[in-house]
């Protein structure tokens, strides 16, 4: 089969048989010419591919390319032409059906008729550049049939009014919309954009602006926002639908600046159902949606935030300065507990926890709640008032949540010093009258604390704690080693307080009586036994007694008492009045301590075991007092406290202020120290700025105190000024 | 694809003395123009009858086309064997190839022809 | 596709991918498919050797390899096999 041939190796050109008949390319094109009606025509069944395929082969082989292409140009154009009047004569809604119709069959040919012309795709349509046979087809049918000026108008029109009518509630065939628009889309991008989406858009833009003109007049600002969102979520669906995805960005910036950033201004501020009422009246529905229309034009969140932080520091100044909330620190803070938890709330259901929407929240919180120089003692106050008893039936985990709020206002505080100074105050005074409602609680809150300001602080609240325990064990020591029958002689319990841990004011001891000396002096016996070398001083500006007394007619009743109120009332056991004068003499109680106890002994209705005369408010130095006979109460116990009250008064609130600046001193010192060490050479000004930065997490320094610090930094030789710039400061080694 | 001859996966291809060639369909899509006669729309008669004449491809050239479907089908499952062409069915078998768009085979055949005038001392020594 | 022989009758060529494991059988089943001749009136025989292939027999213990030429044969009505027919193009050359 495969013997071998001669090598007779002529290069032979292609050796097809060689048509030599003059009329060959005219009979061939009229076959592919006669095929190519026959493809329009839906007759296509039954031709030869092979052959018709073959025929255009050859005549591109043969140099026939070009009589070719121009042939096929000029037999789809004129069948192009025919389907042009076809779609032109279609009647009202038939037109776009026509044309889609066409533009189907004609895709169809287009395919068929690239398949059997392939050979001259591949060679003749590159080496002599021209449009392949599809895009050919693609723009023929551009140019025949929707630039056709009886049909480019009528088509632009047709889409926007089906558009219109779906828009005003109609249903339209949205197959067709989308298959037309896809066939514009096939022609080109520019093709959709000049002779769909461009006039689209401009129709859209009037009608939305109209539409919004009328729904801002008649509706209220949720209403607005609804029907803005409808409007926004059905031109997302139209182009999900049938459009292009690339016109959704479109659309969608003409409806949010037609029915949004135009009336952004008249929504946030309409008159009883704007942004502020929303805030004011919890609706999360409105606001949520307000916030995901606003997010998707310029500046709208930041409007929202801005509306929202000026009324919150509105709202949050006015809360801190009324004076009536002043007379009730725990209601004050409460509110400002509300104030957050209700903030909180919209953030997170309404403003998608918008990182920029909580810092705009913390800063108003931080902003008006140091407007109040008493925030930091009612924020104390607040955690004393749940510590004695309002988390009384919590559970530990509502606990925690309540203390956790508490700490939340805590880290607004600028002065966190001053709360400090509060809370060792209060802690000190819930430990010694025993009135803390749960050490795990206390604890808790301790923990916290120390997680925020450190250890330093925290210690010494440990130490308060550590000597109640210690007291605990010590008194039990010191009964257990009183061999004797105690018998009548008053059960004592003694509370040791290591200096320094506690924040009293060391004040001298008054006289006790002499009952009551007895076993004191008893227990210091015992207690410096055990512990040699250390000092007790007996606080007795301090502590509480029970008293049992009888009254005139027989009535007994049990009083508890301070140990001040104790000394006066045991002098009544020898006397049945007594002048002031007497009594400061016998008892060295500090003469204000006094006034206050006796206040409470003889003016206060239900408690009055002493009577004064004359009667009146206020004790003056020559009032005289006489034991009360008929004294009466329908309880057995009788709890006179002390005229104090809970809240610090002027002076004292004074005084607390003054211990928080002079602790300030040393810890601004240390800080001045701190920065000139390592920078050795500063400028005043840089002082000061970095001061404020180490200390500010714990109190904004004053730049006055700061100055003074420096120059009491120089005097002790820390510092010293430049000789040539006067606000330059060295480091002294 | 062992087993599964079924005659609607099957081609017949007809060469041009009528000796008629039963390949399977995937092989013989390794031609883009017998892709196309096999599905363009429309109907065609090729289609429409599973079979392709071609009365312009001898049925030498013809069988040698349909053997090399089958090794362009192995080759692009990974085995490398050579494809042989015999010298003096070269340039028909260009031609043939060019006609159903073998890129390939166009090329091995072209390869061929340049060693065949190599060796006939067309060029004075290997031309790159 | 690991191979495939040229099975050829008269002037029909058909092109049947298989393994080198599969049987004579195998490759009769799917020539039935093709040429509706169940494959008790089939025979094979491979050319290059002349030798008529056994049904239960592999193709490689066979020595029948990739495009290896197969001829086809059917029964006859007198139970005979035809003679092994395989059409040459240069009788049928179609242009003078």
């Amino acid at each position: 089969m495969s013997a071998p041939k001669k090598r007779n190796f002529k290069i032979e050109a292609f050796k097809h048989r060689v048509e030599i008949d003059p009329k060959y390319a005219e009979k061939t094109w009229r076959i592919l010419e006669h095929a190519i009606h026959e493809i329009y025509n839906h007759n296509a069944s039954g031709l030869s591919f092979e052959e018709l395929y073959r025929n255009a082969y050859n005549m591109v082989l043969h140099k026939y390319g070009e009589k070719l292409y121009s042939g096929l140009v000029a037999t789809m154009t004129s069948h192009l032409k025919e389907i042009s009047r076809s779609i032109e004569a279609a009647q009202g809604g038939l037109f776009l059906e026509e044309l889609n119709r066409k533009w189907e069959e004609h895709n169809k040919a287009l395919q068929m008729i690239r398949d059997i012309l392939m050979y001259m795709d591949r060679t003749f349509v590159p080496i002599n550049h021209k449009t392949p046979v599809h895009e050919l087809g693609l723009n023929l049918w551009r140019d025949n049939i929707i630039y056709s000026s009886k049909i480019q108008m009528r088509l632009l029109d047709t889409l926007l009014e089906l558009i219109q009518r779906e828009r005003t509630g109609e249903v339209i065939n949205r197959g067709l919309m989308r298959n037309i628009t896809k066939m514009l889309m096939d022609l080109g991008s520019s093709v959709y954009q000049e002779n769909f989406e461009k006039p689209f858009l401009d129709v859209s833009a009037s009608f939305y602006s109209l539409e919004s003109q009328e729904f801002i007049e008649c509706c209220d600002c949720g209403e607005y926002l609804k029907k803005a969102e409808r409007r926004l979520n059905e031109e997302i669906e139209r182009v999900s639908h049938y459009l292009d995805n690339k016109s959704e960005s479109k659309i969608t910036l003409v409806v949010e600046t037609e029915m949004i950033a135009n009336h952004m201004q008249r929504l946030v501020h309409m008159e009883n159902s704007g942004l502020v009422n929303m805030l004011v009246d919890d609706k999360y529905e409105d606001l949520s949606r307000m916030y995901n229309l606003f997010r998707r034009v310029p500046e709208g969140l930041s409007m929202i935030r801005e509306v929202m932080t000026t009324h919150l520091r509105e709202t949050g100044r006015q809360l801190v300065t009324d004076p009536d909330r002043l007379k009730d620190p725990v209601d004050f803070v409460q509110h400002l507990l509300d104030a957050k938890d209700k903030y909180d709330k919209i953030i997170s259901t309404a403003f998608n926890n918008d990182k920029a929407f909580q810092n705009g929240l913390n800063s108003s919180f931080e902003y008006f709640i140091n407007l109040n120089n008493r925030s930091p003692e009612f924020i104390s106050l607040y955690v004393d008032d749940k510590l004695r008893k309002g988390l009384k039936g919590f559970s530990e985990e509502d606990v925690e949540t309540v203390l956790d709020k508490v700490m939340m206002l805590f880290r607004y505080l600028q002065e966190k010093d001053v709360f400090e100074k509060y809370y060792k105050q209060h802690l000190a005074k819930r430990l010694l009258s025993g009135k803390t409602i749960s050490d795990d609680a206390e604890r808790s809150m301790i923990v916290k604390l120390k997680t925020e300001c450190g250890y330093q602080f925290t210690s010494k609240l440990e130490g308060m704690f550590t000597d109640m325990k210690t007291s605990q064990d010590t008194m039990q020591g010191f009964y257990a080693s009183q061999s004797f029958d105690t018998g009548d002689s008053p059960t004592l319990a003694v509370q040791v307080l290591t200096t320094g841990s506690w924040p009293t004011q060391p004040s001298p001891p008054c006289n006790l009586p002499a009952e009551i000396l007895g076993v004191c002096e008893r227990f210091r016996a015992f207690y410096l036994g055990t512990h040699t070398g250390r000092r007790l001083t007996w606080q007795t500006n301090m502590g509480t007694a029970d008293l049992k007394a009888t009254f005139g007619k027989g009535q007994k009743h049990e009083l508890n008492v301070s140990t001040y109120q104790m000394c006066i009332l045991m002098l009544f056991n020898s006397s049945d009045h007594l002048s002031y004068k007497e009594i400061i003499q016998a008892t060295n109680i500090p003469a204000a301590d006094l006034k206050r106890c006796l206040q409470s002994l003889a003016c206060v209705k239900g408690k009055n075991v002493l009577r004064k005369e004359p009667m009146s408010k206020d004790i003056a130095e020559d009032d005289a007092f006489y034991f009360n006979d008929k004294f009466t109460s329908k309880f057995f116990k009788v709890k006179i406290g002390t005229v104090v009250a809970q809240k610090e008064s002027e002076p004292e609130k004074q005084e607390t202020r003054q211990r928080v600046e002079e602790d300030r001193k040393p810890q601004i010192e240390a800080a001045i120290v701190r920065i000139m060490k390592s920078r050795r050479v500063l400028d005043h000004n840089n002082i000061v700025a970095e001061v404020t930065k180490q200390l500010q997490a714990r109190f904004l320094p004053n730049p006055v105190v700061i100055k003074k610090r420096i120059e009491s930094l120089i005097e002790r030789e820390f510092l010293e000024r430049d000789k040539v710039d006067r606000k330059l400061y060295r480091y002294l080694a | 694809m062992e087993g599964t001859t079924k005659k609607a996966e099957m081609v017949k291809l007809i060469s041009a003395e009528g000796f008629e060639f039963v390949i399977d369909k995937q092989a013989a899509m390794v031609s883009q123009t017998i892709r196309n006669m096999l599905t363009s729309p429309g109907g065609f008669s090729e289609t429409q009858q599973g079979q392709v004449t071609f009365p312009e491809i001898s049925t030498h050239i013809l069988e040698k086309i349909c053997q090399y479907f089958y090794w362009s089908l192995q080759f692009a499952s990974g085995k490398e064997t050579e494809f042989h062409i015999e010298p003096e069915i070269t340039l028909d078998l260009m031609m043939a190839a060019n006609y159903l768009h073998l890129g390939r085979a166009q090329s091995i055949a072209q390869d061929y022809k340049l060693r065949a005038r190599e060796q006939c001392g067309f060029f004075g020594k290997a031309s790159k | 596709m690991a191979m495939y022989i040229r099975v050829k009758r008269e002037k029909t060529t058909y092109f049947i991918q298989c393994d080198p494991t599969e049987k004579t059988s195998d490759i009769k089943q799917k020539l039935q498919a093709l040429t509706d001749q169940p494959t008790d009136k089939q025979r094979l025989t491979l050319v290059s050797s002349n030798e008529i292939l056994v049904d239960s027999k592999t193709l490689a213990e066979q020595k029948v390899e990739n495009d290896a030429v197969v001829a086809l044969t059917f029964r006859k009505d007198d139970d005979d096999f035809e003679e092994v027919n395989i059409a040459r193009p240069e009788d049928f050359t179609s242009f003078s």
